[in-house]
């Protein structure tokens, strides 16, 4: 069995330099997909600060990039029925109760 | 891999054709008996509770629901989920199989409803409209799966021991890993947990793909959660919400006393700042609503009966004016 390793901190946040490095997208793309709102950032201190949803996000858009060439328009539609479909996960189990 | 069938309907105590409030209120009772903090077996406690929730995770939600009942037939048959179900991965390269254990779902839950998948392993060289999948070291796929974390879990922050086993289909060879991940103190519904490296292997010197767990907070039968905010549904005799009352209930922190005004309406909520889950990066917590349900008696005795009459003809109150 392979060692144990432990996950990233208690809900890390990342600079946009640390996401560069685990998304392998460049700071402008990042800052871009932040503009038009397919990932969320938080503002610490003048500088933007990213969670680990947003890198899953960035992930996903890097292989569609990547693997598909999907333009910009399709990348924001994309992103915009994940943000509607995980907003309706949530609010039909909160109703279920 | 092989897997045990979970019946569902055992679990809960509820006939097959029970309706969705019957279901709904047999976890309700299971779940208050099972509850990690009140079983009188700690560690038996938590697995049975566990497993209440996993069942009204499928029986509780029309869709899986509707699939677990077709599924009883095959469930066994060729090896594998029918087409539409759970566990696959996606994306281009080699199909390459695997599952959780310690998520706090079964195997049987992960394979058919578990929705888990791989995505990804790509390669960075090439990106934004450049060869697809050009030659070159490629990145591992990333998998996404869901993690179920209990109120208290997420309240306090834990750490959960998950193992990750994975099939290759070229050589049939099992890998398995296991590795600790933190629950964040504060965790939310949807949250994303990313265990860096814990994906699919890379390929030509490309890096490992990271494996990410998304939170889902065990139902509670007391709490209803939304954001960082807790809705507990009060049940009130028709007399307590008109002539107010004292209500003693359970929070996440312990008991306390709640004062219930009189003229309280049905639906009416009532706010109660901070009792709810901590915010992400921050000391304060979010609020507890208590919802009134004013219920009706189902059953009136010949006296009592008599005392609403009384009422009735006695009341100014003419709701339809």
């Amino acid at each position: 069995m392979a060692s144990v390793s432990t996950s990233s901190d208690d809900g890390q946040f990342y600079s946009i330099e640390m996401v560069e490095q685990i998304t392998h997208l460049e700071r402008e793309r990042i800052v871009l997909y932040q503009h038009y709102g397919l990932i969320r950032a938080v503002p610490e201190g003048g500088t933007l600060r990213f969670d680990e949803a947003a890198v899953l996000r960035l992930r996903h858009l890097a292989y569609l990039l990547s693997e598909y060439e999907i333009n910009e328009p399709g990348l924001r539609h994309f992103a915009a029925l994940l943000d509607e479909v995980e907003r309706l996960r949530e609010e039909v189990r909160f109703l279920r109760g | 891999m092989p897997t045990a069938f979970r019946d569902y309907y055992q679990t809960l105590g509820v006939a097959r054709t029970a309706s969705a409030d019957e279901i709904k209120s047999a976890f309700r009772k299971l779940a208050r008996q099972h509850h990690p903090d009140v079983a009188k077996d700690k560690k038996a406690g938590e697995i049975k509770f566990k497993e209440i929730n996993e069942a009204y995770e499928v029986l509780g939600d029309p869709d899986k629901r509707k699939k677990y009942d077709e599924l009883g037939e095959h469930w066994d048959q060729q090896g594998g989920p029918p087409p539409g179900y759970g566990s696959a991965p996606t994306g281009g390269g080699d199909a390459q199989e695997f599952h959780f254990e310690g998520t706090g779902f079964s195997d049987f839950f992960e394979q058919f409803f578990g929705g888990g998948r791989g995505f990804g392993g790509f390669s960075s060289e090439g990106m934004g409209g450049g060869a697809r999948r050009a030659a070159g070291p490629r990145h591992g796929r990333d998998i996404e799966g869901a993690i179920s974390v209990t109120l208290e879990e997420a309240l306090r922050g834990a750490i959960r021991e998950i193992s990750l086993q994975s099939v290759d289909p070229a050589t049939g060879q099992t890998k398995t890993e296991s590795f600790k991940v933190r629950i964040p103190k504060g965790a939310l519904e949807g949250q994303v947990i990313r265990v860096p490296g814990k994906g699919g292997a890379g390929s030509g010197g490309g890096e490992a793909g990271h494996l990410f767990l998304r939170v889902r907070l065990a139902r509670h039968p007391d709490f209803r959660v939304q954001g960082a905010d807790l809705y507990h549904d009060l049940p009130l005799a028709p007399w307590e919400a008109v002539l107010g009352t004292t209500v003693r209930l359970d929070g996440l922190d312990g008991q306390f006393d709640l004062k219930i005004p009189a003229g309280t309406a049905n639906g009416q909520k009532l706010r109660l700042r901070g009792r709810g889950l901590p915010l992400p990066k921050s000391t304060e917590r979010g609020d507890l609503y208590v919802v009134a349900e004013i219920e009706l008696p189902k059953q009136v005795g010949s006296t009592e009966r008599g005392l609403w009459e009384q009422l009735a003809k006695a009341s100014s109150f003419h709701p339809r004016g």
